[in-house]
């Protein structure tokens, strides 16, 4: 049986979460960026879609950590947990109220860095978040919810202090409607 | 207060813009970032006998 890569991708992400009947995954947008940049946002994100997937690979400048924030909330709305392996030491950490949901904690120092980051989205409950990011050496699991059922039409990634995404991070993002 | 680029990507388009724009840096918080090598210096302090576990544990 031939199977697609959009097709083959579609049944990887519905095994993961059954639960979301949809359409077909869609490129809403990729894009490289040209210019080394502390923070990188993505807007004009049609609403609609029940998943959205974004992709992140680069290289980002010493111990810095990443985060998301959607919507340009910065507001203490959003929750999460996270799980770390920071070159074979294990932990994590639970918080509330936070002005913006941790990628990943970046100690390990420049280089290459990937973050998976899936945005699920419902009329009738807040939108959950689930991030997989990590770099040479620390790795890390996030869940996370934003206090708001509106639909992600912008998100922002921004790395702390004044360190940088690499000027050939690619950031890629996906929707399912 | 620091100068940082940042760009704006326009999904629709694809447009991208790099604008510098004034970072307040203080008002980051320090436990993400600090939390990893925090966790090794309780342990490294414990392995030489000068916290206990429970200290390490409770800190």
């Amino acid at each position: 049986m031939y199977l697609s890569s959009k097709t083959l991708k579609s049944d990887i992400m519905g095994l993961v979460n059954p639960g979301l009947a949809g359409g077909d995954w869609e490129l809403i947008s990729e894009t490289v960026v040209s210019v080394a940049a502390n923070a990188v946002t993505v807007s004009s994100i049609s609403t609609g879609y029940k998943e959205i997937v974004i992709y992140v690979t680069g290289e980002r400048s010493a111990d810095s950590y990443a985060n998301l924030r959607m919507n340009g909330d910065t507001g203490n709305n959003y929750a999460w947990n996270y799980n770390y392996d920071y070159d074979g030491n294990y932990s994590g950490d639970r918080l509330s109220a936070q002005s913006s949901i941790p990628i990943e904690q970046g100690a390990d120092g420049n280089g290459a860095y990937c973050a998976i980051i899936w945005i699920m989205q419902d009329a009738t409950i807040n939108n959950r978040v689930k991030i997989l990011g990590g770099g040479t050496t620390f790795h890390q699991y996030t869940t996370g919810t934003h206090a708001t059922t509106t639909n992600v039409t912008s998100f922002t990634l921004t790395l702390n202090a004044a360190h940088t995404f690499s000027q050939n991070t690619r950031i890629i993002v996906t929707g399912r409607a | 207060m620091v100068t940082v680029t940042h760009a704006f990507i326009d999904a629709k388009t694809g447009q991208v813009e790099y604008k510098q724009v004034e970072k307040d840096i203080t008002s980051e918080p320090l436990t993400t970032l600090a939390k990893p090598k925090l966790t090794k210096l309780l342990e490294l302090l414990k392995d030489k006998g000068i916290i206990s576990e429970e200290e390490k544990n409770g800190i």
